[in-house]
Parts: C-alpha cells; sequence; structure tokens
C-alpha cells in the first residue's frame, strides 16, 4: 500500500515536472484539450444534430429564393401531352403549383427546378425527357408551354413535372426544397447578386397524391 | 528614430490617400458606364454595332398561334428592325426597364418570339421581342438593346454602345386592359422578306 502510494506521487511529480517545463502556449493548449475531452461524457463531442425541415402544406406558399411558391396539390397521370411526353411504363407526377417571382430582378425557372426534388414511393427519370437531369420541369397550364424566364410580379400557374419510372407506390410524395439565400457580394468567387443554397433549414412535406388516368 | 517616425507617417498617409480616392472618386462609373445612344419608337438609332429601330408596339394578354400563349402579367411585343453595321453580331441584350430602373427579360414562350438574334452584316433583320411583364413594368418602358446581355449590375453593357429606345406607352392602365390577341410574324433577313411580312 505505501509502494503504491509512493509510486504515483512518483508519477504526479514526474508529470508536474514536465508541464512545468512546458512554454505557456502548450500549457494553454493542454489545457482546452483536457477541458474538451471532459465535455464529451455529456455531449461536447458528439454532431449537432440538422434542424429538422420546415415543412410543405398543400395551400401554404413557401419562398424559394426569389419565387413564393405554393403547391395546391400533387398528381399522378399517365402523361402531360403535348408538354411531356412520357414511354407507356411511365408516369408523371405534377406539383400544380403557383409560382411568383417576388424580387426586383427578373430571374430563370431553372434556379427553382433546381432545388425540388421528390421521393418516397418510386424513382424520377434521369433525363425526364428533356435533358441530363432528374429536375422537373414547368409547364404553364393555361397553354402548355416551357417557362423560362420570370420577370418581377409575375405570377403562374405551372404544372412541375417529374416523370418516374412507372406508377408511384403509395398515397403521398414527400417534396424537398432546398431555401436559398441571395448573395449580394462574394469576395471569394467575384460572382454577386446570386442565389445559393448554402445549406439552410430545406423545406419538406408529404403531400397527398392524386390518381388521374 | 525620428526618420523612422517619418517613414511611418509617410506610408499611412499613402495608405489613407489610396483609401480616399477609391472610395470617393468614381472609378467604375468610369470603368462601366456604357455609351448610350437614345430614341424613340419609329426613328432607327444609331448604336456604334448597329442601327436599331423599334417599328411597333403592342400591348395583349395573347399572343396567336398554336397554342395560343398567354401571359402571366401582360406581353409587351416590340416588332424590330436592326441592321448589323461592321461585323455579323449576336444580340444578346434586348431588355424592357421600367421607371424604377427594374430590368424584365424577354421571352420565347410565344411562337415566333425572339431572343438572341443573329444579326449579318449590312442586311435588315425584323423580328419580335415579347416580353411577359406586370403592370407597373409598363410606365416609363423602355428597351435597351446590346450585344451582352444585361447580366449582374449591367456588366453586359459595360463600355460597349447601348441603344436605349423609349416606347412611349400613354395610358398604361387602357392598355393593360386590352384584350385583342396579337400574331407575332416570323423574324426575318432582307428588305423584301419583311415587305411581304
Amino acid at each position: 500500500m505505501g509502494e503504491s502510494s509512493t509510486t504515483a506521487r512518483g508519477v504526479i511529480g514526474r508529470a508536474r515536472d514536465f508541464v512545468t517545463g512546458r512554454p505557456t502556449s502548450q500549457k494553454v493548449g493542454g489545457g482546452v484539450a483536457a477541458a474538451l475531452l471532459a465535455t464529451a461524457p455529456f455531449g461536447g463531442l458528439s454532431r449537432v444534430p440538422e434542424p429538422a425541415p420546415d415543412p410543405i402544406r398543400l395551400g401554404e406558399p413557401i419562398e424559394i429564393g426569389p419565387y413564393r411558391v405554393t403547391i395546391d396539390q400533387v398528381v399522378e397521370l399517365p402523361d402531360l401531352e403535348p408538354a411531356v411526353r412520357p414511354g407507356p411504363d411511365q408516369r408523371v407526377i405534377v406539383l400544380d403549383a403557383t409560382v411568383k417571382n417576388t424580387s426586383d430582378r427578373p430571374d430563370y425557372a431553372v434556379l427553382l427546378l433546381d432545388q425540388l426534388s421528390i421521393s418516397g414511393g418510386g424513382t424520377v427519370t434521369d433525363d425526364n425527357k428533356d435533358g441530363a437531369s432528374d429536375d422537373p420541369t414547368a409547364v404553364v397550364v393555361a397553354d402548355a408551354t416551357r417557362v423560362s424566364v420570370v420577370n418581377p410580379g409575375v405570377e403562374y400557374r405551372l404544372a412541375l413535372t417529374f416523370v418516374t419510372e412507372g406508377p408511384w407506390d403509395g398515397d403521398t410524395v414527400t417534396v424537398r426544397a432546398n431555401r436559398l439565400e441571395f448573395v449580394a457580394e462574394d469576395p471569394l468567387t467575384l460572382d454577386n447578386d446570386t442565389w445559393r443554397d448554402r445549406g439552410g433549414t430545406p423545406y419538406e412535406g408529404a403531400l397527398a397524391l392524386k390518381r388521374r388516368s | 528614430m525620428r526618420r523612422a517616425a517619418a517613414l511611418a507617417a509617410f506610408v499611412i498617409a499613402a495608405m489613407a490617400l489610396g483609401r480616399a480616392i477609391t472610395d470617393l472618386v468614381p472609378t467604375g462609373a468610369a470603368v462601366d458606364t456604357p455609351f448610350t445612344v437614345e430614341g424613340r419608337v419609329g426613328e432607327p438609332v444609331d448604336a456604334s454595332f448597329a442601327e436599331v429601330e423599334v417599328t411597333k408596339v403592342a400591348v395583349t394578354p395573347t399572343i396567336m398561334g398554336n397554342p395560343a400563349t398567354k401571359a402571366g402579367g401582360r406581353w409587351v411585343v416590340v416588332d424590330t428592325r436592326i441592321t448589323a453595321l461592321r461585323q455579323p453580331t449576336v444580340l444578346y441584350g434586348a431588355t424592357l426597364v421600367d421607371a424604377s430602373g427594374t430590368h424584365h427579360l424577354a421571352s420565347v414562350r410565344g411562337a415566333d418570339c425572339t431572343e438572341n438574334p443573329r444579326l449579318p452584316t449590312g442586311i435588315p433583320w425584323t423580328g419580335s421581342f415579347c416580353f411577359d411583364i406586370e403592370r407597373s413594368a409598363l410606365d416609363g418602358a423602355r428597351i435597351l438593346f446590346s450585344r451582352g446581355a444585361f447580366g449582374d449590375n449591367g456588366d453586359g453593357y459595360r463600355r460597349d454602345s447601348v441603344a436605349d429606345i423609349h416606347l412611349g406607352l400613354e395610358d398604361p392602365d387602357a392598355l393593360w386592359e386590352q384584350t385583342e390577341a396579337v400574331n407575332v410574324a416570323p423574324a426575318i433577313v432582307g428588305t423584301e422578306q419583311e415587305d411581304a411580312r
């Protein structure tokens, strides 16, 4: 007992001598590291949980960059001719939405389309019949033309269409949308006055699916 | 010691002077400002790269076609004749600017509406630009024609010639209420085709 106590005092003494001989900066660093380690049992080193997405609900507007988007219904169709012509086994999921550019600058619809995705019941085709992406297309409901430019203050009722590999499985579609932030000046990229996805809390909601043949 | 202090004071003063010049002298304007030539409808405007004339303006909710194209707000259809003066030119900038300075881009949703015409040298190009706009955009509307697109902060106009044509839209409220559909003719190159148009 007395021998082990003497050994412990020897170890502590050598440690004290070692610490005493270190420069002040190393002492401070060591102290910080020790403090961090001490918080570990209480979750100090755990990953910070991501905040839950803000909800998307039918008929309620959400803000995606310069666009105010209100999804009124979600519908599955065999096609949406003449605007969208899927293959015989494919289906079209339509987000029936009003979209308004509430900013004071014109912008392109692709900025909105890049932020939208659906999941939870099927696979969206890669090419969507109009390009190399699984982003939706934006079709004006009034005349079946595809919208490219949205000027300030102009509102459209759009069919935001996703082509899927087959019939959707289930009665809901999970719609997800990234939130965009306006960057007036970016000294790093010099790409000023643009909307960027900077990882803010996205929108997400499971919306009821209507089926029409 | 005194010499070192004087040198330090001189360096600080030089840096302060440089900052003052950067902040107070409008060097950006001198570098960016385009050379603007103003005009009105029916009046050829001689920009350095092309002669530009707006021949007719119409406001409508519908552009005829198959299908007819409905505006989200109203269409402003701007019939235009442009002749490249020195070399073949692609016109990337045809932008409607309203009284508040807000910019509005042309759309190609309407049948035969044009966005970026290719202009051969010396031969008139005739076509229509179609803008889908909200009501307030009719106030003081004018069109800027430029080789570069508007881009961020107007960087497409930088140190280039811009034709600034005022549309002279009187009584915007009455124009907004018009319901007659407008037919847009296909763009063509050459005066003989223009007569047929």
